[in-house]
């Protein structure tokens, strides 16, 4: 993408262009923070933490804003959502305690954390946006949004229960027979497109692995050949006597 | 139309129709079982337990293919070298079900002649000066959805296909200063 446009730059006359050619990864992997715009702050399905001191926050904040003062943060780490991928937006008036915010909640392996683009409620307002007054809210809610295709874990859990489904275990022999959920299938991924015949039609079909990448691509060939099909998208670990244990990744 | 006109136009046909009946389907269907079909696309996913990749090909989907052993891995070493949404170049046999890649090539960024890259470091310097005192713009050149869910501060969005659509008018500042471009990593 940057090339294309840095080439347009430069055949429109502009003298001095570059490209960050090693981009957004290189960035966060160096440790460096990113920003959010207002308009993501307000609509996206994200957590959003006011940084400032209680009074600070009863006299006005973001809409939806959980309240947990910087001082705080460090031993607030159980409030967060159990899902490392839920966007983590943080906001307050000083930059420092922000940026400190950031790598607190980094170092607890979340992987989308990110500031507010301007500090302060102040300028949130000038831009036109809505505040609120009084205490914000004391919970952190974080509902993960199913992607295409995707179960979620209580959906999976439930109808395994039921035996509703049909599940398909696209890891290896050896994982499987390592410990498997009850009724599963195994066809490793690698074998789905020559074993398709060995897939009941009767019921919905759902395929899962140890992480959900084999269980999306499973998702996919599936989907093309005409099955009624989801994927779970979550950490999987089944033991030899039937038990088992699902978690957001 | 005179007789001897149609007589050929007739033998003409004949002699296709003919021609179509020494290759029957049965061949074409081998043909395409050896064949090496060419695709370009970014990845969506690579398992190495299953030693399968996916990769999106614009118009055509996401296709499901094989890798092992003899498939030639070109511009990288290792599969974690090509983590989604990389943009590769893969060639593959299909085999009764499969498809097996022959060869996979990670396409390596060309810049625009005239045009130098910077590093995260000096990057880095810019933003904490600031573009008025650092005297930069930096542009984000993603998707404007994926670019507000987090960027490189004081970054503005401006979507690699908005600028083409809507031209030089968008570059917010004069031919003189720097402008950075950047995105989401060598895809």
């Amino acid at each position: 993408m940057s090339p294309k446009s840095a080439g347009l730059a430069k055949k429109w006359g502009w003298k001095n262009v570059r490209v960050y050619v090693e981009g957004m990864p290189a960035w966060k992997k160096a440790g460096h923070y990113t920003v959010s715009t207002p308009d993501y702050v307000r609509t996206a399905n994200i957590v959003l933490i006011d940084l400032r001191d209680p009074a600070a926050v009863a006299a006005g904040h973001i809409p939806r804003a959980v309240g947990i003062p910087a001082g705080r943060l460090a031993n607030a780490k159980d409030a967060f959502p159990e899902s490392l991928t839920a966007p983590i937006v943080f906001y307050s008036d000083n930059v420092e305690e922000s940026i400190e915010a950031i790598k607190t909640a980094r170092g607890w392996r979340y992987k989308k954390v990110s500031l507010l683009e301007f500090p302060g409620v102040l300028e949130w307002q000038k831009r036109g946006y809505d505040i609120k007054t009084g205490p914000a809210a004391k919970e952190i809610v974080y509902v993960r949004k199913l992607e295409p295709g995707q179960i979620s874990i209580p959906t999976f859990e439930a109808a395994l229960k039921t035996q509703a489904i049909t599940v398909i275990d696209v890891r290896g022999p050896s994982e499987y027979a390592a410990g498997h959920f009850p009724g599963a299938i195994n066809i490793s991924l690698d074998e789905l497109p020559a074993r398709l015949d060995d897939i009941p039609h009767d019921k919905f079909v759902v395929v899962h692995c140890r992480t959900g990448v084999r269980g999306e691509m499973a998702y996919l060939l599936l989907k093309e050949k005409g099955f009624d099909v989801k994927y779970l998208k979550a950490g999987c670990k089944c033991n030899l006597d039937g038990t088992y244990l699902i978690w957001e990744l | 139309m005179n007789k001897k006109r149609l007589v050929s136009v007739i033998s003409i046909l004949a002699l296709v129709v003919f021609s179509l009946s020494l290759f029957p389907a049965s061949r074409l269907v081998a043909a395409e079982e050896g064949s090496v079909t060419r695709i370009k696309g970014k990845v969506k996913a690579v398992s190495n337990k299953a030693k399968t990749l996916s990769v999106a090909v614009k118009g055509k989907g996401v296709v499901l293919l094989k890798f092992n052993g003899a498939t030639e891995f070109v511009n990288f070493k290792k599969t974690k070298e090509i983590k989604p949404p990389t943009a590769v170049v893969v060639k593959y046999k299909t085999v009764g079900p499969d498809k097996v890649a022959t060869y996979i090539k990670k396409a390596l960024v060309k810049l625009p002649s005239g045009v130098t890259e910077i590093k995260t470091d000096e990057v880095a310097a810019l933003v904490a000066k600031g573009p008025v005192a650092g005297n930069y713009c930096l542009i984000d050149a993603r998707p404007a959805k994926i670019a507000s869910a987090a960027h490189i501060p004081t970054a503005i969005s401006i979507p690699v296909n908005l600028l083409k659509e809507k031209g030089k008018k968008l570059l917010p500042c004069d031919k003189d200063k720097l402008v950075i471009f950047y995105c989401g990593g060598p895809t």
